[in-house]
């Protein structure tokens, strides 16, 4: 009997799941460890029949990586990120109220309201790249 | 200073006023809330880079913010700016229309 045991490992305890320490020099601080430890709070309050937490990470805007393309890293900080900051605060201060629907409409007026400074950013860029061009 | 090139032009002296009127730093949704209406959200950050790069405001940007994102520039007007407000003041390029 004790045979049929013998090609299963044996019951490490390190490589048990552990929620409080790292396993097998694992970090909570990386990105795997981090989901998982997020969807376990997410089902344990969904099991309670509490509303479900959600997940607060800072929003981005759609087309950033677009306007960093396009702009300067100055013309970048100068326009777009006063946009994101705003965004961001916006956003938390919805999420410390609870307040999903605002926190959603602060991501979608954060993106909107940036376009017209990318925009404006990633002309004068063009123009300025044209400019360089034409004198060189 | 390139008078063409520098000098500020109406909504960026609405700005510098709605500044200068704060007396501290102000964040660009401020500005907004205090121009009631003169100045968009989605111009603001185009004209205080505009005055950023001319010399007329200082940029203020924290390392750290109370909220898990992206901290919040703060703006203030400098020494030339002041003047450049005091300058056009004087010469009446203020509209009566903007300052509302």
């Amino acid at each position: 009997m004790n045979d049929m045991f013998d090609d299963e490992p044996e019951d490490d305890p390190t490589t048990r799941l552990s929620l409080t320490e790292p396993v097998n020099g694992t970090s909570f601080a990386s990105p795997k460890w981090y989901l998982k430890g997020r969807m376990l709070q997410y089902l344990i309050r969904l099991a309670d029949g509490k509303k479900p937490m959600r997940l607060a990470r800072p929003p981005k805007l759609i087309w950033s990586w677009l306007a960093q393309k396009l702009m300067s890293p100055a013309q970048y900080r100068r326009l777009c990120e006063p946009h994101i900051a705003d965004m961001h605060a916006q956003y938390f201060e919805c999420i410390s109220r609870r307040d999903w629907k605002g926190a959603r409409w602060a991501v979608i007026r954060g993106n909107l309201y940036a376009i017209p400074s990318w925009v404006w950013g990633a002309v004068a860029s063009i123009l300025l790249w044209v400019k360089h061009w034409l004198t060189a | 200073m390139d008078n063409g090139k520098s000098w500020p032009s109406g909504k960026e002296l609405e700005v510098l006023r709605l500044l200068q009127s704060a007396g501290s730093g102000m964040y660009g949704l401020e500005l907004v809330e205090k121009s009631h209406g003169a100045i968009g959200r989605a111009s603001i950050y185009v004209y205080l880079s505009r005055l950023e790069e001319k010399g007329f405001v200082a940029v203020k940007r924290p390392t750290t913010a109370d909220h898990p994102g992206m901290p919040r520039p703060i703006y203030r007007i400098n020494g030339l700016g002041a003047k450049a407000l005091e300058a056009a003041e004087m010469v009446g390029m203020i509209r009566q229309g903007a300052r509302s």
